[in-house]
């Protein structure tokens, strides 16, 4: 059997009997996304739940106070301002809503409607803004009666009437936005930091236990030694990426708490998108774990490792966190964004989703992967080839 | 002679016979940043032969575990020649590899596989086939009395079944050659016997040990031949007889001293006159 092989499977044998890779590499990854899901999707069924915040108004005669009650809104009357600013400090109002004097225009009075909320409480905004909508609601039912009452059709009321018409761009059905946001951002993190729990055991552990020593007088060269290392290495990023995978594939299954509206346009995976996602994966999981066995081969022992690990994680953390806000900027369509090792995997990973994928923009990420990844692995040989550092300790 | 190397590093080096490990003015020279060049092997030159162990004997940072180092191929030396079972360490390197087997205290066993795994790992590495594996295995396992454990992690053995372990990972590919550094250092007594036993059955079946140690009684016990090494400089060879008739002294542990030029700072006179 081939050494490298055979250093191949005595790893992943290795690695598949330590807890620390079977929670860091499979659960974790898997975990987290479903907390994740769970989390946002808890969160944006909250914000769509708008009849549940309450408004609190100062007690009044006004008669639009009389038609606003007629809407959805949870409204509750108080005495006076100062019960509704006490209310707001003590957290228990979120809107109070005051009728002021009207202001004299001499032929004319301008309403004054004072809204009093804590304006760093996102509630206090949503309220805000249910409010707005319903009193607008109001208005305009008010404005329709007026129109009918003179023998004009209601609709004269809204002079310009605006109409959504999406037009199909790429294969068609897409993830949401926030699947968009969140699964390219976890593909891409989990093929990194999957790796962790093996990459400082893998060369610099070796090193710290005295075992690398007895695998170098072996008749297998360095290079076949190293080439075992990396495919091991590669492997656990990958699956470790793929846990993440699963994780989402599972909540959108298993309809958990909180995901139904998240998953409403599905996950975006079609056979195409899988395809082009593994077809970008690959090379970006090969340059990782180049990477990592770069950082493990230079370090004396496992603690230097992990600190040089945790230096590296920040360089890869940063584009891969500016992906997931990538859809919010035109940054996208850029062409130079697919020059950014990271960010361009997680950019093209999102167009796949989308079924919009930009062939030229794939081919310039998948080819920069692989080039990445081919000097990677050439460092890591060359590294592992040279005395001074392999016997650094 | 001065076996040293010269300052350019590029010794004269003669035909190498056919022995089964030679070497030839070897040297090792590693740059410091604190201490500039240190010379940890200079000049080395011995041989040694089938059905032999030969010794080399030195205190801690001699240069012993170095030369055994640039033989096994983990090193590359900065001049010089060895060569191992009649192949050039610096040039049949995977040659090299193959015919020997290297034990040492300090090299330890991968915790998470099973001591079967452990050996059938380097077995493999060695080029032992399928075929050959499950009867050597048998052997080994009676050989070395490791039923009771083979199948048990490596992490949770006892230090005498992690030593059987570890020579039966020696052993399983049946090199011509073996490589001993400080085989017994923190070990106790029975297996420390076990392994000096292991070792003498080898130069018995005709293998070339190579032992390196600093415990005079292995030496005297074990050794046919003995290179004595201070500070990366051959200072002697020989039988153990010949260094005690070189050295004019009774005990190998004095023509060790004298060979070392090793100079008592403890003045017994001083001492007493003080206390």
């Amino acid at each position: 059997m081939n050494p490298s092989l055979q250093v191949y499977k005595k790893e992943i044998m290795e690695m598949l009997r330590d807890k620390r890779v079977r929670s860091g590499a499979f659960i974790t990854p898997m975990f987290v996304v479903l907390m994740m899901v769970m989390l946002f999707g808890f969160i944006m069924e909250s914000v769509g739940k708008k009849e549940n915040i309450p408004v609190h108004f100062v007690k009044t005669s006004d008669p639009l106070m009389t038609q606003i009650r007629e809407s959805k809104l949870q409204l509750h009357e108080i005495s006076s301002e100062a019960v509704g600013k006490s209310l707001i400090l003590s957290g228990k109002a979120r809107l109070v809503v005051v009728f002021d004097k009207p202001k004299d225009f001499g032929n004319f009075q301008q309403k004054i409607i004072r809204l009093m909320y804590d304006d760093k409480e996102e509630s206090a905004q949503i309220a805000k803004a249910q409010f707005m909508q319903a009193l607008s609601q109001t208005m305009r039912d008010g404005i329709e009666k007026q129109l009918v009452a003179q023998g004009l059709p209601k609709e004269a009321a809204e002079p310009i009437k605006f109409e959504d018409s999406p037009v199909q761009v790429g294969s068609g059905k897409g993830a949401s936005t926030m699947i968009l946001s969140l699964l390219p951002y976890m593909i891409v993190l989990f093929a990194f930091t999957g790796g962790f729990s093996i990459a400082s055991d893998i060369v610099a552990g070796e090193k710290e236990k005295s075992t690398l020593e007895t695998l170098l007088i072996t008749p297998a060269s360095r290079t076949q030694i190293v080439l075992g290392k990396f495919f091991a290495l590669m492997t656990v990023c990958f699956c470790s990426s793929m846990s993440a995978l699963f994780g989402l594939v599972f909540a959108s299954i298993a309809h958990l708490p909180g995901t139904a509206k998240m998953m409403e346009s599905g996950l975006g995976l079609t056979p195409q998108s899988v395809v082009l996602m593994l077809g970008l994966l690959l090379p970006l999981v090969a340059f990782f774990a180049g990477i990592l066995l770069i950082v493990s081969t230079y370090a004396r022992n496992m603690r230097e490792a992990q600190t040089y690990l945790a230096l590296v994680n920040l360089v890869v953390l940063i584009p891969a966190v500016f992906s997931q806000m990538i859809g919010f900027t035109g940054l996208a369509s850029q062409f130079w964004i697919n020059l950014v090792p990271v960010l361009n995997t997680a950019s093209n990973i999102r167009a796949a989703l989308q079924g919009k994928t930009d062939f030229a923009a794939y081919g310039a990420t998948a080819g920069i992967g692989i080039v990445l990844a081919a000097i990677a692995i050439t460092i890591a040989i060359r590294m592992f080839n040279r005395e001074k550092v392999l016997l650094r300790v | 002679m001065d076996q040293r190397c010269n300052p350019s590093g590029s010794a004269t080096v003669k035909p190498l016979a056919t022995k089964m490990v030679i070497t030839e003015k070897l040297c090792k020279h590693f740059p410091d940043p604190k201490k500039g060049l240190v010379k940890a092997v200079d000049g080395v030159s011995f041989q040694a032969k089938p059905g032999e162990i030969f010794g080399l004997l030195g205190v801690n940072g001699a240069g012993k575990t170095t030369t055994l180092r640039m033989l096994s191929t983990v090193l590359e030396p900065t001049s010089g020649r060895a060569t191992v079972n009649g192949f050039d360490v610096a040039t049949e390197g995977e040659k090299v590899r193959g015919s020997i087997g290297f034990m040492s205290t300090s090299t330890a066993l991968y915790g998470r596989l099973t001591a079967r795994e452990m050996i059938a790992y380097f077995a493999g590495l060695y080029g032992v086939t399928n075929s050959e594996m499950k009867s050597r295995m048998a052997f080994a396992i009676d050989k070395l009395n490791m039923g009771e454990f083979i199948d048990r992690q490596c992490d949770k053995l006892s230090t005498g079944q992690k030593q059987r372990v570890s020579i039966a990972r020696t052993i399983f590919h049946d090199p011509p050659v073996l490589f001993f550094d400080e085989p017994t250092a923190g070990l106790d007594v029975v297996t420390s016997q076990t392994v000096m036993e292991f070792i003498e059955e080898a130069r018995d079946n005709g293998k070339t040990v190579i032992f390196s140690t600093h415990i005079m009684s292995e030496v005297e016990r074990l050794c046919d031949q003995i290179a004595v090494i201070h500070d990366g400089i051959l200072m002697g060879q020989g039988t153990v007889n010949e260094l005690k008739t070189t050295t004019n002294e009774q005990t190998l542990e004095k023509a060790f001293l004298k060979l070392v030029r090793f100079e008592s700072t403890w003045n017994r006179d001083t001492e007493v006159a003080r206390s």
